[in-house]
């Protein structure tokens, strides 16, 4: 989740209303903004995912407004009509095919809300942009530019200007290899005939979108007039991020303006109108859904709180939705907005009587009986994770090819790459680090593996194991015998079939493979002085590993998909 | 050996009361036929028990000198020299006296010196020669009584010398070089009340019966442990350690988990740790583009690298959803979405994906599951990140539940695990709303998260058929188990340190 920082005397003059901190600490883990510290008058929050309208100090006071009750029905943004136009070529088609724009004047910057509008660019980047994948803003000084602006594609050899921050005119492919947001960001153009440019009347590089601005048309303390652009593919997600930058904005007294668009060979549309939408919703639906009895009424006057103009219809609510709040999909995101301005910690919970049986998963059942088999035997439970590597669970195991494993595209670290296909290997690799821990050693482990299955619907299948291993100064193959003999009879098998096993991973002769209902289910021995050497063990190993799911497939049944 | 020690002080306190409970271990040595250093250990031992007390001393101590030793045995020279006078009828020159009393001439000096100190003879010069004048043997002088005694008691302590009124003359010895002075420490011992108390209480015998360590089957069958004595053990000795065979205090933790969780009427249900897309995110409304999606923030596997989507029904509900909302009320994501993204395996990123599958097979409420397992996210392993952790997930679905409810559960779910105060605060998951986030109050580490939750959006529970509505939770249960349990680091919680899990409280 994304984090912001605020000034805490910032915040308090655009609310209007000075609260002590630990106070306003309270209030803004209520509506969505976890603090996580404060230090030295800056507050850094936590913003709920689903919020970038919080994303600037200016969003997060308007919100607080209202849960305050200082402001009713949101704030009402006059909306002029720009005479600044935006034409739009054929070109950005199969690059980056739509633009939204604003203007936004009579601002009076001071060092905090210029950071802020700094900020609040850089966090919509990261998320309702994704990473500017999806959307990229750009903010100019109009004063420098001479409308009407042409958004457009050129051929990167056609593109040269002075990028942001740069002293000198760059070519495109220059900003991509030596710029630091051409680094960052080249491969979202990489490999494109064209890249998007946004030029005005003169020739004047605004940007080169979703990379850099110019150096030219940037953005100082001085600017009082604004020219706001966000590029990208899916025209919502462009008017959201536009509208939530200019309502920042006009939270400081400045004014927003619509700018015309026009796409060459298409339709003319008005951007950053800021209309907002309507939306119907039961009070009853609401009321149901939080376990609340409130009067239609009384929830209307919560949603006009939570900035929300609401009509009141019946028994039903209409509110209007602020084109800054992209997360009203559906009504109950309006009944979480009632349920946030009743306040969370008003809410009174209500015992759970659902007239249930609890019970566990069979399987379940049977692991605790057989874990405690094993404790009985003496054994020490250890717990390993499933992730594992290739090397440890197949070549330092002597097992050359012909064992397929599922395996991780992404991997984070080389000693987690692939999902373990046994269990020995974890309880092998446990001992290698107590070597110099008092003997005799008796370990076990009951746990999962994963193998494919190309016919299953996860195109892999999961099998419960249990491992145990022995090590001593003297350790054989009947020690380890006698416990899987043990374990077989405490399970009720009364018989099975033993069956000498050639296995790479232990000492020839030393293994065998027990047989019980009709499937082989038990791999035993002592294991091979080469695991042991390369694992550094000092002691012989006896080990063996358990398949329960074929051994007990009543009591699995319900681990299937 | 451990045993005889045992015995031996048993003697030693029998031996103090009879002796009132005083003497010098030099007695009890003595006396009791032991060796002084393992006796010393045996009192030592008895006074940590609090049943003797010793102190030590120091005396001085006088031995003969080799030459002392000589003339205990041949006499003192002058004793010798006048005796020899004596034979020689009472007047006798030097050196006859010195031949007859087969002394060396340099002795001669010494003798003549000490006769006439001790006023047995006379001595005259007649004609340069010296002449030895004594006419009856003198009787024994306290000096050499004295080396008399020293010989035959090898020595004397200051003491028995006082006593003896001899001190002077072990004095006069010394200065002789015929005695030497030592000083040697002494101890001595006293019974304490304890001691006295337990003195009474023993019984010493000496053992009439063969004794035996080993209580054999043949002692038994043939009744012959009846003719023998076993030997005693010192029962205080340390034994070797056990290392009794154990569960692992996590997972013990997570089946007290399950087990307050069936208590409170959940059923438990599994699911596979290898999950599609679809079930992982698709279900749960998370769009396609959703940054939990990216490989930052889920496993995607190599190998294998497609499953298969459950129904072409459902799937094609899901992703109208997505798209505009499908008959959900909502306005969805608007985008295009793609079954191919849906059909991609990853690594199960949240317990929840259980929940669903679960939802999507119960049409019919109540519906009250649970799913505790491991959960999987692209992190390296760290002192507080793990790729690998266990999640518990449930649902609660009936008609006329709400948020109340979800918020119900919570109190009691936490009270049952030791946390009375709790508190909601609003949260986001892309599958529900309202969602709620939940602490609990910590004694140290104050307000703790430890759960999200919220009501299943209509967007995730009507493709699946479920007109009710449901309440879903999950809770990172291996952070809970570090909060419950005092541990500061994940990995502890798979640790492969055998001791830390031998000792470890059950």
């Amino acid at each position: 989740m994304p984090t912001l920082t605020l000034e805490y005397e910032d915040l308090c003059s655009l609310l209007g209303v000075k609260i002590p901190l630990k106070k306003l600490e309270n209030l803004l883990g209520l509506i969505k903004c976890q603090v996580e510290k404060t230090e030295n008058g800056n507050i850094t929050v936590e913003v709920t995912a689903d919020r970038p309208d919080l994303l600037s100090v200016e969003g997060v006071a308007r919100t607080l407004r209202g849960f305050l009750g200082r402001q009713k029905g949101g704030p009402t943004y006059k909306i002029g009509e720009s005479k600044v136009k935006v034409k739009v070529s054929r070109k950005v088609k199969a690059v980056r095919p739509h633009i939204a724009c604003a203007v936004v004047s009579g601002v009076k910057f001071t060092s905090a809300s210029i950071a802020q509008l700094m900020q609040l660019q850089e966090k919509l980047h990261e998320t309702l942009c994704r990473r500017r994948r999806k959307a990229s803003i750009g903010v100019y000084d109009i004063d420098k530019v001479k409308p009407p602006i042409a958004y457009t594609a050129l051929k990167p050899e056609e593109i040269a200007f002075t990028p942001l921050e740069e002293a000198r005119q760059m070519s495109a492919s220059e900003i991509l290899s030596e710029n630091p947001k051409g680094v960052e960001y080249r491969h979202l153009l990489e490999g494109l005939p064209r890249y998007p440019l946004l030029v005005d009347s003169r020739g004047q590089v605004l940007s080169m979108p979703p990379i850099v601005n110019s150096e030219e048309t940037k953005v100082t303390l001085e600017t009082r007039n604004l020219f706001i652009d966000v590029t990208g593919f899916n025209p919502e997600v462009l008017e959201e991020a536009v509208s939530i930058i200019a309502s920042s904005l006009a939270e400081r007294k400045a004014r927003i303006e619509a700018v015309p668009v026009e796409y060459e060979g298409g339709k003319r549309l008005w951007t950053c109108t800021m209309k907002p939408r309507k939306m119907t919703v039961e009070a009853s639906a609401i009321n149901s859904l939080l376990g609340f009895n409130l009067p239609v009424r009384r929830l209307a006057e919560i949603l006009e709180r939570m900035g929300f103009q609401t009509k009141v219809k019946g028994g039903k609510l209409e509110a209007s939705i602020p084109a800054y709040r992209c997360d009203i999909l559906h009504p109950v995101d309006l009944a979480e907005d009632v349920a946030i301005g009743f306040n969370y910690d008003l809410i009174k919970p209500e015992p759970l009587k659902v007239p249930t049986t609890g019970k566990l998963l069979s399987s379940t059942k049977v692991r605790r009986k057989i874990r405690d088999l094993m404790a009985g035997f003496g054994f020490q439970e250890v717990a390993s994770y499933i992730l594992s590597s290739r090397e440890a669970q197949t070549v330092r195991m002597r097992l050359e090819g012909g064992v397929r494993l599922v395996e991780l595209a992404n991997p984070t670290s080389s000693e987690y790459t692939v999902i373990r296909c046994w269990v020995i290997p974890s309880l092998l690799e446990f001992l290698s680090r107590n070597i110099h821990v008092e003997y005799p050693q008796r370990v076990f482990e009951l746990g999962d593996v994963v193998l494919p299955d190309l016919k299953a619907e996860t195109a892999t299948k999961v099998e419960c194991r249990l491992a145990a291993a022995i090590t001593d100064f003297k350790v054989s193959y009947e020690d380890v015998q006698a416990a899987a003999y043990s374990l077989l009879r405490q399970l009720g098998f009364k018989d099975w079939k033993v069956k000498p096993a050639e296995h790479p991973s232990f000492i020839p002769g030393r293994a065998a493979l027990l047989e019980a209902n009709g499937v082989e289910t038990v791999l035993l021995g002592e294991i091979h002085p080469q695991i042991l050497e390369s694992l550094q063990l000092p002691n012989p190993v006896a080990a063996m590993e358990v398949n329960l799911t074929s051994l007990l497939p009543e009591a699995f049944q319900c681990e299937k998909v | 050996m451990t045993w005889k020690i045992e015995e031996a002080s048993q003697r030693i306190l029998k031996f103090l009361a009879d002796r009132k409970g005083k003497a010098s271990l030099s007695e009890i040595c003595e006396k009791l036929k032991l060796d002084p250093s393992p006796a010393m250990r045996t009192l030592l031992t008895l006074q940590e028990q609090g049943l003797l007390k010793t102190f030590e001393k120091h005396e001085r101590f006088f031995k003969l000198t080799p030459e002392g030793e000589a003339y205990a045995s041949r006499g003192l020279p002058e004793r010798r020299l006048v005796e020899a006078a004596v034979r020689l009828g009472g007047t006798a020159s030097l050196e006859e006296s010195l031949k007859e009393a087969s002394l060396p001439r340099e002795a001669g000096n010494i003798a003549l010196g000490w006769i006439v100190r001790k006023g047995w003879g006379k001595i005259r010069r007649e004609k340069g020669k010296t002449l030895v004048e004594a006419f009856h043997t003198p009787a024994e002088g306290k000096d050499e009584t004295l080396l008399r005694l020293m010989a035959e008691k090898g020595g004397a302590d200051s003491q028995w010398l006082e006593a003896q009124g001899l001190l002077g003359t072990a004095l006069e010895l010394k200065r002789r070089n015929l005695v030497e002075e030592k000083v040697k420490r002494l101890r001595d011992v006293e019974l304490t009340e304890a001691g006295w108390r337990q003195a009474g209480e023993v019984r010493v015998e000496a053992p009439r019966k063969p004794v035996v360590t080993v209580l054999t089957g043949e002692l038994i069958r043939s009744g012959k442990w009846r003719e023998v004595e076993f030997r005693r053990y010192d029962v205080s000795a340390i034994p070797p350690t056990l290392h009794p065979g154990k569960k692992h205090f996590y997972l013990e933790f997570l089946e007290e988990v399950r087990d307050i969780l069936v208590a409170m009427g959940f059923e438990e249900v599994w699911g596979p740790y290898v999950e599609t897309e679809f079930w992982n995110f698709d279900v749960l409304f998370q769009p396609q583009d959703h940054p939990a999606r990216e490989i930052h923030d889920s496993y995607q596997l190599k190998y294998p690298r497609f499953g298969r989507l459950p129904s072409r029904s459902l799937a094609l509900k899901v992703g109208k959803t997505h798209k505009d909302g499908w008959k959900t009320g909502s306005k969805g994501w608007k985008y295009k979405w793609n079954p191919e993204v849906a059909r991609r395996l990853v690594m199960r990123s949240q317990t929840t994906a259980v929940s669903v599958r679960q939802l999507s097979a119960r049409q019919n409420p109540p519906v009250k599951v649970f799913c505790l397992s491991r959960v999987f996210r692209p992190d390296v392993l760290d002192a507080k990140h793990s790729m690998e952790f266990h999640q518990c997930d449930g649902i609660m679905g009936d008609w006329g539940l709400n948020l109340r409810h979800l918020l119900g559960f919570f109190k009691e779910f936490c009270r049952a695990l030791g946390f009375k105060e709790v508190k909601f605060r609003p949260g986001y998951f892309p599958f529900t709303e309202p969602s709620v986030e939940v602490f609990v109050k910590h004694p140290t580490l104050g307000w703790v998260e430890v759960a999200g939750s919220g009501v299943f959006r209509p967007e995730v529970t009507l493709p699946l058929g479920a007109r009710f509505p449901v309440l879903a939770w999950g809770a990172g249960i291996g952070r809970l188990a570090m909060v419950k349990l005092g541990i500061g680091d994940i990995r502890e919680l798979h640790t492969r340190n055998l001791e830390l899990l031998r000792e470890a409280e059950v």
